[in-house]
């Protein structure tokens, strides 16, 4: 039974950067994406940038299928805690970095709508938060490579 | 959460902001059948609060009615409202109108009210009844802006009150919005600071000659034309 637990974790290590960079994603761009549709009602121009900067948090779910398909191996109660260590606390990083990008941009566009030569400077916060998600990222790939692969 | 955070970032980022100087503004952002038309986005439990709220500071409720009316109808109007930080935020500027109401009666001297006979909201009466004779009722401290009201009160300078009373209200609102961008309370600070505009923007007293001229020529082209 503990081993069958054991390896239950490691499965769900596996594939939850995956689900929750996924989640993260949809709540980011949906919150992002409101403001974009709201700014395009009151304004002109600038169109194409809002719906760009909305879809900035979509990046966390390529992370987390990237880093989903490195941790990929034959799951055994060995190695088991490390896929479920790297995979959850990964996941957990890129989902939270996904929804307070999409918070940020929403914030960007509702600046940058009001005054549009802010606009590069208005993206900088959403940018840091992308940093750390690649951080995120990187460093998972680097740790998975340390688990045997059998 | 978030959901909250976040319910109506759509609605908000499609309103234009307000200026942050409430007397360099000329016109409201938008006019009031683009608000109405935005503000459709509320549910229909929001949209109900933002009518009570709207209803309990507008005039209008309060013609032809006495004190004790206008504070029964309006505690009965406020139970019906769901956030407490919207009441809290209602409270204020009922409280803050019980004070200048104070001040306008002693000025216009009245006697001082009976215990318990001072109609208001908040702490505010006890205070009024207890300190009639003081010139800022004895919570000056706590109210700074008052002893400046009761000056301009007694000088009958209506206007400079009407700009600093705007101003109290343009300010406070801005400071409470400040922890609210894209969720219920953030909809209702637009509004109500657009009320404000809306009002200053009516004072106007340019544009009130330049209007005035204009019916007078109307008026006077009518008068021509059927001759």
């Amino acid at each position: 039974m503990t081993e069958f637990i054991v390896i239950f974790l490691g499965w769900m290590g596996l594939f939850a950067p995956m689900a929750l960079g996924a989640i993260g994603s949809i709540i980011g761009c949906t919150i992002a994406g409101q403001a974009a549709i709201g700014a395009m009602l009151d304004s002109e121009s600038g169109y194409g940038r809002y719906v760009g900067v909305s879809a900035m948090p979509s990046s966390q779910v390529i992370y987390g299928i990237v880093v989903m398909f490195t941790l990929n191996r034959t799951i055994t109660a060995n190695i088991a805690p490390g896929i479920f260590a790297i995979g959850i606390l990964s996941a957990l990083a890129l989902m939270l970095s996904a929804i307070y990008q999409g918070q940020c941009c929403a914030s960007a566009i509702h600046a940058a709508k009001a005054k549009p030569e802010i606009f590069g400077l208005s993206i900088a916060p959403a940018a840091i938060v992308e940093g750390f998600a690649v951080f995120t990222f990187i460093f998972a790939l680097v740790l998975a490579d340390g688990i045997p692969k059998t | 959460m978030i959901g909250e955070r976040f319910k109506y970032t759509m609605l908000l980022a499609s309103l234009p902001p307000h200026a942050p100087d409430l007397f360099s503004t000329t016109q409201t952002p938008v006019s009031r059948f683009q608000l109405d038309k935005r503000l459709a986005l509320l549910e229909a439990r929001d949209a109900d609060d933002l009518r009570h709220i709207e209803e309990l500071l507008h005039w209008a409720h309060a013609e032809s009615r006495t004190d004790e009316q206008i504070i029964k109808k309006s505690q009965e109007t406020m139970a019906l409202i769901h956030d407490d930080f919207l009441k809290k935020l209602i409270c204020w500027r009922l409280e803050l109108r019980t004070l200048i109401s104070a001040l306008r009666k002693r000025h216009a001297g009245l006697p001082a009210p009976d215990k318990h006979a001072f109609a208001g909201f908040g702490k505010w009466p006890f205070f009024i009844v207890k300190n009639w004779h003081e010139h800022d009722f004895g919570v000056g401290y706590q109210v700074p802006w008052l002893s400046q009201a009761q000056e301009l009160i007694a000088q009958n300078r209506s206007y400079a009150l009407e700009k600093l009373l705007l101003n109290l209200v343009w300010q406070y609102y801005a400071r409470e919005g400040s922890q609210h961008y894209f969720d219920f309370p953030a909809v209702v600070i637009y509004v109500l600071r657009w009320n404000v505009i809306h009002r200053w923007t009516n004072y106007n007293a340019a544009s009130a000659a330049e209007r005035f001229d204009q019916l007078v020529d109307a008026g006077i082209e009518k008068l021509v034309l059927n001759d």
